[in-house]
């Protein structure tokens, strides 16, 4: 487990930014929301229904049916897949780029462990930054008495997680293969990206609803997770892209030399 | 002599080039062995492939007669490794890095603080502070530190000043003294000559030399100015098979000659001879006709 701690020790001052990042944010939307909650319904009115649908904002005059919007739609998978992008790209492809590696690699550590280890700094990192998430929700909650469920502040930290750690998977993957912090952060952010516009196009334009299947927005927040919980389905999907990225991962490193 | 080291028909591609090209040699147990040649020889794609950290094309390594394979990183338990371009944590404390990597093999040695001793390495200044000789230090130490039956060091003495290239040699010295077995890399013919008492020599990923310091000294080209006063013919001194090279002026001839001076002596006693004067010739000059 010494891999798995330093690495996160290593990572503390991102860590600390994307964390009061997310407390910062949290807090103020909520803020904003009981300043607007009376008069969302007439502020919804204003917009055409397509840009509703692309915002994830539905029927739901809720706080939770605000959050599914402004919150689990864009922002908050915004910042969590910036975050994993970030540790995703640099935990173990920059210790190659920089060649710190090497003499790790050269003790008595197979590469299966030293691989494993940095994942897991990286799974505990997105469940960390969740966490903060969901406590920021909770603690909303109490400060501006908005009847949030606790059930919806699980959902919103767990859905959160699980965006984080796919996208930070396939970064980790491409990291594995590349041995490039720039291109690993390119694809993990192409990725994230891509997936976001597929979600908005497949809503607004039927045509083209088959978008959706290779959307990774989709399977995250197509069930407004934070409303009704998780599509079984999606959430399935999901952790295969993350086993399959792990496993790959695991296979192309050790198979290739370390880049001298 | 047991063999710590052994590569038998060792190669390596990188896409279309051929960096190893199906090598051979062998490290004796408890000596100091030395990889020259030059930059891009294959030097370090050699140490990669012994310590797993690159894949051979084909071939096979065995340290202490066990195989290397992919799966097998066990082996390493023994080995110790000082990269050539060796880049350490910056942003941390040479103490820190040294008990970060005996962490992670359960390894309490306390040997860090004898050897930045030596070497008067600050061990509580940042990394990044360090300039590139002291971090250099940093290598060495963790390297030694380990108690590893095997080192091997890639370019050891690089950025070092003299002082210290000193120090790194009566470490080695005693580890060898210890049982404890060193290869190491460099293209400084001077390094090499005074540490290692086997020599290996690749060029463009080849072996065209393995054999004992010993030897080595035995194929040293020496040179002997002679002044006859009965000059002896051409066609006599090329008959000389110990003679590689001569050249001739007037009464005075210089012989350049390899291996058994016994013959050179049994000819020259055949001529009247004026003066004789010999010049030493060094290890690293002979090393130098490898490249």
């Amino acid at each position: 487990m010494n891999i798995l701690n330093n690495s996160i020790i290593h990572n503390r001052k991102k860590i600390l930014v994307f964390s009061f990042g997310a407390i910062f944010y949290t807090i103020f939307l909520l803020y904003i929301w009981t300043l607007m909650s009376d008069s969302f319904s007439q502020l919804l009115d204003i917009f055409p229904k397509q840009i509703k649908t692309i915002a994830g904002f539905g029927d739901d005059l809720s706080t939770a049916g605000f959050l599914n919007g402004e919150f689990m739609h864009l922002i908050g998978p915004l910042i969590i897949g910036a975050f994993a992008i970030t540790i995703g790209s640099t935990v173990l492809s920059s210790e190659e780029e920089n060649k710190t590696i090497d003499q790790f690699l050269s003790l008595s550590i197979s590469r299966n462990r030293y691989f494993t280890e940095k994942y897991f700094s990286l799974v505990l990192s997105v469940l960390f930054l969740s966490l903060i998430f969901s406590i920021t929700l909770k603690i909303s909650d109490l400060i501006y008495d908005i009847n949030l469920n606790l059930s919806n502040i699980i959902y919103a930290g767990l859905a959160l997680f699980i965006y984080g750690i796919t996208v930070g998977s396939i970064t980790y993957l491409s990291g594995s293969i590349f041995a490039k912090t720039s291109q690993a952060a390119g694809t993990g952010a192409a990725i994230a990206i891509i997936g976001y516009i597929f979600d908005s196009v497949y809503k607004t334009v039927s045509s083209m609803s088959f978008l959706k299947y290779i959307s990774l927005h989709y399977y995250y927040n197509d069930n407004k997770v934070i409303l009704n919980g998780f599509d079984i389905l999606h959430l399935i999907i999901l952790l295969i892209i993350i086993i399959l990225s792990f496993c790959l991962g695991m296979y192309i490193f050790n198979k290739r030399d370390i880049k001298s | 002599m047991k063999k710590s080291i052994t590569v038998k028909n060792l190669s390596k591609y990188y896409g279309d080039f051929k960096a190893l090209d199906s090598i051979n040699f062998s490290v004796n147990k408890g000596t100091i062995h030395g990889l020259l040649g030059e930059n891009g020889a294959g030097k370090t794609t050699t140490m990669r492939c012994l310590l797993g950290l690159s894949y051979s094309d084909s071939g096979n390594m065995f340290i202490d007669e066990q195989e290397i394979s992919k799966k097998n990183h066990k082996i390493r338990k023994n080995i110790s490794y000082l990269a050539g371009d060796f880049k350490p944590y910056e942003n941390i404390k040479p103490i820190e890095y040294f008990k970060y990597i005996l962490k992670l093999e359960n390894n309490s040695s306390k040997k860090y603080y004898e050897l930045s001793e030596r070497f008067k390495l600050d061990l509580n200044k940042k990394i990044k502070e360090l300039s590139k000789g002291n971090k250099q230090k940093v290598g060495i130490v963790q390297a030694l530190m380990r108690n590893s039956n095997l080192l091997i060091l890639d370019e050891p003495t690089s950025g070092l000043d003299p002082n210290y290239q000193r120090v790194f040699r009566e470490l080695i010295n005693e580890e060898k003294e210890l049982g404890n077995t060193i290869l190491l890399s460099s293209h400084d013919l001077l390094e090499i000559s005074n540490c290692c008492d086997f020599i290996t020599v690749i060029k463009e990923g080849k072996v065209i030399s393995s054999e004992s310091k010993n030897d080595l000294v035995k194929k040293t080209i020496k040179k002997v100015s002679v002044i006859f006063i009965t000059v002896p013919s051409e066609k006599d001194i090329d008959k000389i098979k110990c003679i590689k090279n001569f050249e001739i002026q007037g009464n005075e001839i210089k012989f350049f000659i390899s291996s058994d001076i016994n013959q050179f002596v049994k000819f020259i006693s055949n001529y009247k001879i004026k003066e004789l004067e010999t010049e030493s010739s060094n290890l690293s000059e002979t090393l130098l006709e490898y490249f």
